[in-house]
C-alpha cells in the first residue's frame, strides 16, 4: 500500500512540470490530482487508497477533542453538582490492540473521556481495567473505548 | 464581536477550572480526586489559552498561535500525569472511600499487591 506515496508524489511532479511553475499554487494542484487519480486508479481495482489511513487519522484526532470537551464539562458537572451521586468503580473491558504503541495511545485518550482513567492492563494483555467515576455511565465509557480502538487499528494495521 | 467571544471563552475557562478546584475539595477518595484534577483543568486552561490567542490575534493584526502550541503539550502531558497518579495509588492500594459497587480488578490487585496505605 505504501507504494502508492512516490507514485502520488511522481504524478504531483509531472504535473508541475507540465505547468513548468514550482509555486504553491500549482504544487497544491498537483497533489489534489495526483491524489484524485489513484483514487480513482484504487476504486477501479478494489485497492486500498493510502489517504484513508489518514483519513481515520484526522477522524481519531477529532473524536479526542471532543471528549477533551464532553470529559471536562463531565467531570465539572460531579464536582459542583449539590449531592453528588455517582458511583465509582473499576471495571474490565476487553482489550484488542496489542502492540506497546497502540495500547499507550488508548490509554492516553481514554484518559480524557469522561469520567474514566485506566489503571492498569492484565497481564496477557487481554483487559483493561478502567477506573470509572461513575458507574452509571459505563456504556458511553465502553463506547469511547470502542471508537478508539476501531480507528487505532485502522490506522496502525 | 471578538470581544465577546474572548470574553465568553474567558469565562468558561474560568468557570471549568474553578469546578475543577472544587472537586479536587470536595471527592470523597483518592481516585475521584485524580478524575477532578485532570480533566476540567485541562479543557478550562485550553479555552483560556485560545482565548488569548483571538485576542493577542486581533490586536497585533497577524496570527499569534504560541498558545495554541501551549494547548497541544497540554493535551499531551496532562493525561499523562493523571493517569500515572492513579496508577501510583491503585499500586501501593490506596483505599477508596466507601466499598466500590464494582470492582473487576480484585484479583489482579492481588497480584501486584502492596501494603495498603490509609
Amino acid at each position: 500500500m505504501w507504494y502508492q506515496i512516490p507514485v502520488h508524489i511522481a504524478l504531483a511532479l509531472v504535473w508541475m512540470i507540465m505547468w513548468g511553475s514550482f509555486a504553491p499554487f500549482h504544487v497544491v494542484a498537483g497533489f489534489v490530482v495526483g491524489g484524485a487519480i489513484l483514487y480513482a486508479l484504487n476504486k477501479g481495482t478494489g485497492g486500498h487508497f493510502y489517504l484513508r489511513r489518514v483519513e481515520s487519522l484526522f477522524k481519531l484526532i477529532a473524536l479526542f477533542l471532543w471528549q477533551i470537551v464532553l470529559s471536562g464539562i463531565f467531570v465539572a458537572r460531579i464536582a459542583i453538582a449539590p449531592r453528588p451521586g455517582n458511583r465509582p468503580g473499576v471495571v474490565a473491558f476487553p482489550l484488542r490492540l496489542k502492540t506497546d504503541g497502540t495500547i499507550t495511545a488508548l490509554t492516553h485518550m481514554l484518559t480524557l473521556t469522561p469520567g474514566a482513567v485506566p489503571i492498569d492492563i492484565s497481564a496477557d494483555r487481554s483487559e483493561i481495567f478502567i477506573h470509572c467515576l461513575d458507574l452509571n455511565d459505563v456504556d458511553a465509557v465502553r463506547e469511547a473505548k470502542e471508537l478508539f480502538e476501531d480507528l487505532l487499528l485502522e490506522v496502525t494495521e | 464581536m471578538i470581544e465577546i467571544l474572548t470574553s465568553f471563552l474567558v469565562v468558561a475557562g474560568a468557570m471549568l477550572v474553578c469546578a475543577g478546584s472544587f472537586g479536587v475539595a470536595r471527592f470523597k477518595d483518592y481516585f475521584e480526586r485524580v478524575h477532578a484534577a485532570g480533566l476540567p483543568a485541562t479543557l478550562g486552561l485550553s479555552l483560556l489559552l485560545i482565548a488569548s490567542s483571538i485576542h493577542l490575534s486581533a490586536h497585533l493584526g497577524e496570527l499569534f498561535l504560541k498558545p495554541i502550541v501551549v494547548v497541544a503539550i497540554l493535551f499531551l502531558t496532562v493525561p499523562l500525569g493523571t493517569e500515572m497518579l492513579a496508577r501510583a495509588g491503585y499500586i501501593t492500594n490506596v483505599k477508596p472511600a466507601h466499598e466500590y459497587a464494582r470492582d473487576d480488578a480484585e484479583e489482579q490487585r492481588e497480584l501486584e499487591h502492596k501494603e495498603p496505605v490509609e
